[in-house]
Order: structure tokens, then sequence, then C-alpha cells
């Protein structure tokens, strides 16, 4: 394309009167024209534009970290806390041989003697309770009795 | 977050608190071996009595229904009854029994020895201010018994059955 066919395709694009194939020819023109003509080089950097543009690329694109929600991170740290804390513990916890009375007392099966009749069992609460109360009553009389001795002797 | 790490230590306690409230009786812990002795009669009424008591109609020769009334309302919070008890070589067993008690997981209530020979010695274990067992040793030349309460203990309740059973 020569200078004064691409200077009249400037005033038609300006005028909006050209066609694609018209603006892709003045296009080519800016591109490929060395040099361009004096009174078109105002235009250059508008025509330029495109193909500037279009060698642009996208950066790559970041990946994004894949996390865990916070709420199972929190989960994780304290069950391992925990794990820490019992585990420490039982470093230092006594063995169980330190503890003679637990170790002599196994487990009690009081089964064999349970009362599984309703009235056998009120007769039977009846009777004990009764005898507890008994004790009951005379261990306090006795003891407010003593303390009233204690008392006369103190004053 | 407060709230989850609150949950965790709790799931991380709770056996350990289950194990506290589940610790034997003093017959259990120290007596265990008379529980199958045939020398002593063993006698245990559970909880699962005692709620069935509540919901029960009796018809019982020599008690009337101020009585049943009242033992209700003492067993009423009531865990476990249990007793041993034997004829045989009574004092001896009850000195026996008397050291065997440890002093610092059961508090001493009273002691009292009658003319006739009787001795009693009240023991109580406690969480805080609740008697979460009343254990009664009781010696004499013919028997020897032990008598443990579990549960929530009213020691005022136990003074007051004496008279609504007299």
């Amino acid at each position: 394309m020569n200078h004064e066919r691409a200077t009249a395709l400037v005033e038609r694009y300006f005028a909006g009167e050209t066609t694609l194939a018209e603006e892709a020819a003045l296009k080519d023109y800016f591109r490929t024209a060395d040099p361009v003509a004096e009174e078109l080089k105002p235009y250059a950097p508008l025509f330029g534009y495109w193909e500037r543009e279009a060698r642009i690329t996208a950066p790559p694109a970041r990946r994004r970290r894949r996390r865990l929600p916070r709420v199972l991170l929190a989960l994780a740290a304290a069950l391992l806390l925990l794990l820490v804390v019992r585990g420490v513990h039982r470093m230092y916890a006594p063995p169980l041989s330190d503890f003679p009375v637990a170790e002599r007392a196994p487990a009690v099966d009081w089964s064999r003697h349970e009362i599984k009749d309703e009235e056998e069992a009120m007769r039977f609460l009846r009777t004990v309770l009764n005898t507890t109360s008994q004790h009951m009553t005379r261990g306090t009389a006795i003891t407010l009795r003593e303390l009233r001795k204690a008392d006369q002797i103190l004053h | 977050m407060k709230y989850l790490i609150a949950l965790l230590l709790l799931l991380f306690l709770a056996p350990a608190s289950a194990q506290k409230k589940a610790a034997a009786d003093a017959i259990s812990s120290y007596f265990g071996e008379y529980v199958d002795d045939e020398r002593f009669t063993a006698v245990y009424v559970s909880g699962k009595m005692f709620a069935l008591l509540e919901d029960a109609q009796f018809d019982l020769d020599g008690m009337d229904e101020k009585e049943i009334a009242a033992v209700l309302e003492v067993v009423k919070d009531l865990q476990a009854v249990r007793v041993l008890h034997t004829e045989t070589t009574p004092l001896t067993f009850y000195r026996q029994a008397k050291d065997r008690i440890r002093t610092d997981a059961y508090e001493l209530l009273f002691k009292v020895r009658t003319q006739d020979g009787q001795n009693v010695e009240a023991f109580i274990q406690d969480e805080g201010a609740t008697i979460r067992e009343l254990f009664l040793l009781v010696g004499a030349t013919d028997g020897f018994a032990m008598l443990s309460f579990v549960g929530e203990i009213d020691l005022s309740k136990l003074g007051q059955l004496q008279k609504a059973l007299e």
C-alpha cells in the first residue's frame, strides 16, 4: 500500500467509513511500512496497539494451594496435644503395684447375694435401717453427752 | 474453636471421672474375701430394687403404710446397701476389720462401746458436702456385722427413721 492510499484510508477510518478488510490493510501498512509517511506517524501507535497487545500473554495461572479447613487443623492439633499429655501422664504415673489396696481388692460379685423380691427387700431394709438408725442415734447421743461433759470441765 | 477444645478435654477426662464414681464400697474394697466366705451371711440390695420399691404396692405383716413411707424416704437417694454378718468369732473379726479401714479414705464419724460389750464404729466417705457412703462396723460377743450404704446419705433422715419404726 502506498502512502497516498494509506492517508485516504486513515481519513475514511476516522469518518467511520472503512470496511474490515480496509482496517486490516491499514494495520498491515503501519506494521510493514518503513518508513511510515510523515503525516501518518501520529497514528502509528494507534494502529500498532493491536499488534503490541497481541504479543502480551497472560502470566501462568498461580495454582492455589489447597489448605485444610481451620477446624480440621485445630482438631488435629488438639488431638495431638491430648495424646502428648496422656503419654507424658502415663510415663510419670506410678505403676499399679504402688496401690496395694486396689490390687488386693478383686472385683466382688454381689449378684449371688442380691435380693430380687420386693417384699423381702422391704423387710430387710426395715430391719437393717432400724438397726442403723438406733446405732446412729445412740452414737450421736453419746457424742453429745461427752461434749457436754467436756463443756462443763472447760467452764 | 474453644468449644471444640473444651469438648475434647471433656472426652479426655470423662473416663477418669467415671472411674472415680464407680469406686468400690468399703466392704468390697477391704472385705471382699468375706462375701463368699461360708461363715458370713451376705446380703445386697441394688439401686434397681430401690427404684422398683417406689412403685410397688406392699401388703406386709407388721409394717404399716407409715413405716413403708419412712423406709422409702431414706432409700430414695441410695444406690446400694450391703451387709455382711457372722456369728463365728465375732470379736476377732471386729478387731481385724478395724485395722483394715484406711483413714485417708474414710472418716470416723463416731465410736461407741457399751457396757454390754457392743462396739459400734461409723465411718463416712464424703465428696464435698455430700456423704457418699456410710459404713458401720458392729462387733459384739454374739455377732459381727458390716453395713454399707452407698448413695447420697442424709444422716438426719436416718435418725428420724427410728421414730417412725417404733
